[in-house]
């Protein structure tokens, strides 16, 4: 049994964990430690072998593997220090308790970034009907399959829900000869990005069904077929307008849900919207030595945002570590009219400038968005068009972050549909 | 003719509105930056995408080496793309970007790798 002392310990290996142990270490943290249960670093990103990450921060457009390298590569040149094959366990006052191999580990720490980030849900999360066959995987699951294991998952696919994951996996499918037959959605409006239904879908000819649903799963020992219906306005199926599909591989991309056992261990406040912690702009949770970023705190769809926020995360953390941090009074940053939810929750009024993101409710055209307090509103910005697909973000200046009275409401109206 | 183009450059996703005969004479509304342009003008007249699979690679405790071309590559191609890498075995170490085929299907593209791998265990 060792045990470690560290100014600050990060929770995961990602994107997330590694921007955040880095810029601590660059805002004076001496000792950065990752722990991370797999063993290797890089998170989600190992699979996500596909292009179209870092056009932001790195302005060249990188795949997954390529965008972890990075910042590994920095992590290793900043003397992070990696516990690999470690599991965190609990969070004990200033302690963070895992395991591995070797026994139980004891990391005492200054401060702490959970970056533990999502994980997919399954069948079960959604309750869908039917028999119980092989067959059916979270859209994640065969992308590891594929990607990483060079297996085949089947021959003729349907695809559940239209997030990123699972369009992206109907072209990786479809590039290997095996026939994705639908990729269904029970909203009415697509889940993910709409670059990924054009590169994904229309470029392979998937039909896209909006507004239908699975009702029932058919097969004894594999998936033989799929009863899909059209829903109403309410979500509900309509039974007489259900169709079959045949198929033997069902995948599901349904949505992530951050994981956060670990967090819950430190009675962590959490949000039942984003299911992550509630934080302030400084990505600090009510328990003020914990911080929070990437999936595990809110669901992004771009790995740049993550980082980005993961680097405030860990500056942060470092300022806390070294008693440099003051908590001034917060007020609370809520999801006005248009809005689902705003990351931060909370905000401290003090200086430097404070990233403001959000998801709208509704797809909409020519959008205003607002940044309003007590006294009036303090920010806006026009939009083409918005979705809830696309995280939004506005950034309000130190300057009116400092000033802000009573509560901070985000809203964003729609001028057309 | 006229098209409206969704573009894939970055995740902003701009609704291009091509008005064109020749690619010379293309009026485009819409766009957000230079290289939307670009991804409008040659979504008319010759769609490229970037292809990106992995491969196998023997010598390491991963199974499959992900690869990408270096630019986009002909839309037409994907598919014989996909099938031409079937063949393809590297061995560990191998370094990201480290080159495969530098005129891949003829396109003047190369096929690199997109991560480093030891030989051996994991890193």
């Amino acid at each position: 049994m060792k045990d470690y002392d560290c100014n600050v310990v990060v929770v995961g290996a990602g994107p997330a964990g590694m921007a955040a142990a880095i810029s601590a270490k660059k805002n004076g943290a001496q000792r950065v430690i990752i722990v991370e249960r797999e063993n290797r670093t890089g998170g989600i990103l190992k699979q996500c072998i596909h292009a179209g990450f870092g056009l932001q921060y790195f302005g060249e457009e990188l795949t997954g593997p390529e965008y972890a390298e990075r910042f590994s590569n920095l992590a290793k040149e900043n003397e992070i220090e990696f516990l690999l094959d470690t599991t965190a366990l609990e969070i004990k006052d200033k302690t963070l308790v895992c395991v591995n191999t070797r026994g139980i580990i004891n990391i005492r720490f200054g401060t702490l970034v959970l970056a533990m980030g999502c994980r997919e849900r399954t069948r079960a999360n959604l309750t869908i009907p039917g028999s119980r066959p092989a067959g059916i995987y979270t859209a994640g699951t065969a992308q590891k399959l594929i990607n990483v294991y060079g297996h085949k998952i089947g021959k003729e696919v349907v695809i559940l829900g239209s997030g990123d994951i699972g369009m992206i996996m109907a072209r990786r499918l479809s590039l290997q000869g095996v026939k994705v037959k639908a990729v269904i959605e029970i909203m009415p409006y697509l889940a993910g990005l709409e670059r990924n239904k054009v590169q994904c879908l229309d470029d392979f000819n998937i039909p896209l069904m909006l507004s239908h649903t699975i009702v029932d799963i058919t097969g004894i020992d594999r998936v033989e077929k799929v009863t899909v219906a059209p829903v109403d306005e309410n979500r509900k199926p309509i039974m007489e307008k259900a169709e079959t599909i045949d198929c033997d591989t069902l995948l599901l991309s349904v949505g992530l849900i951050p994981e956060n056992e670990l967090t819950r261990t430190a009675d962590v406040a959490l949000s039942g919207i984003t299911k992550g912690a509630t934080v302030n702009q400084y990505k600090q949770t009510d328990k003020p030595y914990i911080f929070a970023c990437g999936n595990v705190l809110h669901v992004n769809d771009l790995v740049d945002h993550v980082s980005h926020e993961s680097e405030d995360a860990g500056k942060f953390a470092a300022l806390y570590a070294a008693g440099k941090l003051d908590k001034g009074a917060e007020i609370p940053v809520e999801a006005g009219e248009g809005v689902r939810y705003v990351c931060p929750q909370k905000m401290v009024c003090a200086d430097g400038n404070v990233d403001l993101y959000f998801r709208t409710l509704v797809p909409g055209r020519n959008t205003t968005l607002t940044v309003s307090d007590d006294t009036g509103v303090l920010l806006s910005k026009k939009l083409i068009r918005t979705t809830p697909g696309t995280i939004e973000k506005l950034t309000l200046s130190g300057e009116k972050a400092k000033n802000a009275s009573g509560r901070l409401v985000v809203s964003a109206e729609h001028k057309g549909a | 003719m006229k098209k409206t183009v969704t573009c894939t450059v970055c995740p902003n996703g701009c609704e291009i509105e091509v008005d064109y005969t020749t690619r010379e004479d293309a009026a485009l509304m819409g766009y957000g930056c230079k290289r939307g342009i670009a991804y409008a003008i040659d979504e008319c007249f010759e769609p490229k995408r970037t292809f990106t699979s992995s491969v196998k690679i023997t010598g390491s405790d991963r199974r499959m080496m992900p690869v990408r071309t270096t630019a986009p590559i002909p839309k037409d191609l994907l598919i014989k793309a996909a099938q031409a890498i079937n063949s393809v075995t590297l061995e560990a170490p191998v370094k990201c970007g480290q080159v495969i085929d530098d005129d891949f299907l003829g396109t003047k593209v190369k096929l690199v790798t997109t991560l480093t791998l030891e030989r051996g265990d994991a890193q």
